[in-house]
């Protein structure tokens, strides 16, 4: 609990805070890995280069449980065409993070014999590709595709597997332009 | 014209995003993308009779974690084995029991031709585990009878799952049961490390009990067969590298087999009940 209040401390501090709510922009999520419903802010480097950082909620046994996720992006390409500014490429890594320390724990539980009984399952690491179409410099759509580290290894272990219905999801971000 | 071009390289990027997956929920989810429910309730339901010849075939895996290659192998030579009566598959299907990896596995598992049942591993109880086994294959403690066995799917994961582990439930299972008995679970029920409380000495009474035949369990990775009690208790190999078991019961004999090496043991079940 003491984990979960921590993070939405700084959660809040990065969105609310006075000087931090300049440059970030907000977003919403239908965002697959992310979490099934989604929201957070995107902060623009520049044309090129954004962090995104959003918080997701996921179900399990009918109880609705956050994740918090972080993830950059670089944007190698920006067409304009009349209102629309495209991205039509834009990739980085991601890093979602379960805050239920019940089911979910980074470090092993005392119950079991050793610390490296298992490996920690509250961190996921994933790579994301996708493009973003931005209209009338405040509305931004972000389309992506999500690989987790699960899915990278199993490629790797299973040669010719496909693993594009399971361990591969895509999402939908809407971006409002401050 | 060439602003056009960029135009459709980006929709064509934006439909292969779209269609390169679903939108599948969080990893931490126990949602399903997959629509197979209670599985082993369904399998009972359709197992035909296991002792309609005079020997009763049960193939054997374990421990398939996301060895996704080798499940496929082992799956595509279980259906060309003939008289197979039943596949179990003793658990820890995934690392880290997540909806992903439930999905995955049950794409494979719903390829075996043979009803087959399967029970929870210490792995696939992890996360939200617990739920989508519950979603997917039903109770975590369950049995069913041929006219000369009761086979009891037993969950022995104390750590994962304390509130799902009922040791009692075994015991009673056995003790109510007029025949012979014959245990799968994922864990041995000798595990010096996780039954050396009063559930071991509950195991220890399970295992001396004269219907207890057999016991099959997966979690070590290796094949061995070793005895408690005069209970021959049979250690399933991982199946990585083709590594699954047939056992064959005729009588009082037990034919363990091999097929990666074709070594074949023989045993003899006790015969006490």
């Amino acid at each position: 609990m003491v984990y979960i209040k921590n993070w939405i401390l700084i959660f809040c501090l990065c969105f609310f805070y006075e000087k931090a709510k300049a440059f970030w922009n907000p977003m919403i999520a239908h965002a697959g890995f992310l979490g099934q419903f989604n929201a957070g802010g995107i902060f623009h480097f520049d044309d090129n280069h954004s962090v995104e950082l959003n918080m997701g909620s996921y179900e399990m046994d009918r109880r609705n449980f956050i994740q918090i996720n972080f993830g950059y992006a670089y944007s190698p390409w920006l067409l304009k065409i009349n209102k629309f500014a495209i991205e039509p490429f834009r990739f980085g890594p991601y890093a979602l993070y379960a805050l239920d320390n019940n089911n979910y724990f980074l470090q092993v539980p005392d119950r079991y014999v050793a610390r490296n009984y298992y490996k920690q399952n509250g961190l996921h690491l994933a790579l994301h590709f996708g493009a973003a179409v931005k209209y009338k410099e405040n509305l931004r759509f972000i389309l992506f595709t999500m690989i987790l580290d699960d899915a990278l290894v199993i490629m790797y272990n299973n040669p010719g597997e496909r693993i594009d219905q399971t361990f591969i999801s895509t999402g939908i971000i809407l971006e409002w332009m401050l | 014209m060439q602003k056009l071009v960029r135009l459709i390289i980006t929709c064509l990027l934006i439909v292969i995003a779209i269609r390169c997956a679903p939108l599948r929920d969080s990893p931490y989810s126990s949602r399903l993308l997959r629509d197979e429910r209670d599985l082993n309730n369904l399998n009972i339901a359709a197992l035909s009779d296991i002792d309609a010849d005079t020997k009763m075939n049960i193939a054997v895996f374990a421990d398939s974690h996301q060895n996704y290659r080798d499940l496929r192998n082992t799956i595509t030579h279980i259906n060309r084995t003939p008289s197979i009566d039943f596949v179990a598959n003793l658990g820890d299907f995934t690392n880290q029991g997540s909806n992903m990896e439930y999905d995955h596995f049950a794409k494979s598992y719903e390829e075996i031709r043979s009803p087959k049942f399967t029970v929870i591993g210490n792995h696939d109880a992890l996360g939200a585990g617990l739920f989508l086994f519950d979603k997917m294959f039903g109770r975590y403690d369950y049995y069913f009878e041929s006219s000369s066995h009761r086979f009891i799917f037993f969950n022995s994961n104390n750590w994962e799952t304390p509130l799902k582990f009922q040791s009692l439930w075994l015991r009673d299972t056995v003790s109510a049961s007029a025949k012979p008995v014959i245990i799968f679970s994922h864990i041995s029920l000798v595990d010096p490390e996780r039954f050396s409380n009063a559930d071991g000495e509950i195991f220890k009474t399970v295992l001396s009990n004269p219907k207890v035949r057999l016991a099959v369990h997966g979690h070590n990775h290796t094949y061995r067969t070793y005895a408690v009690s005069s209970t021959w208790i049979v250690q399933a190999p991982r199946i990585e590298g083709f590594g699954w078991i047939m056992l064959e019961v005729q009588g009082n004999d037990l034919s363990v087999s091999l097929p990666k090496t074709g070594h074949r043991e023989w045993y003899t079940l006790k015969t006490g009940f």
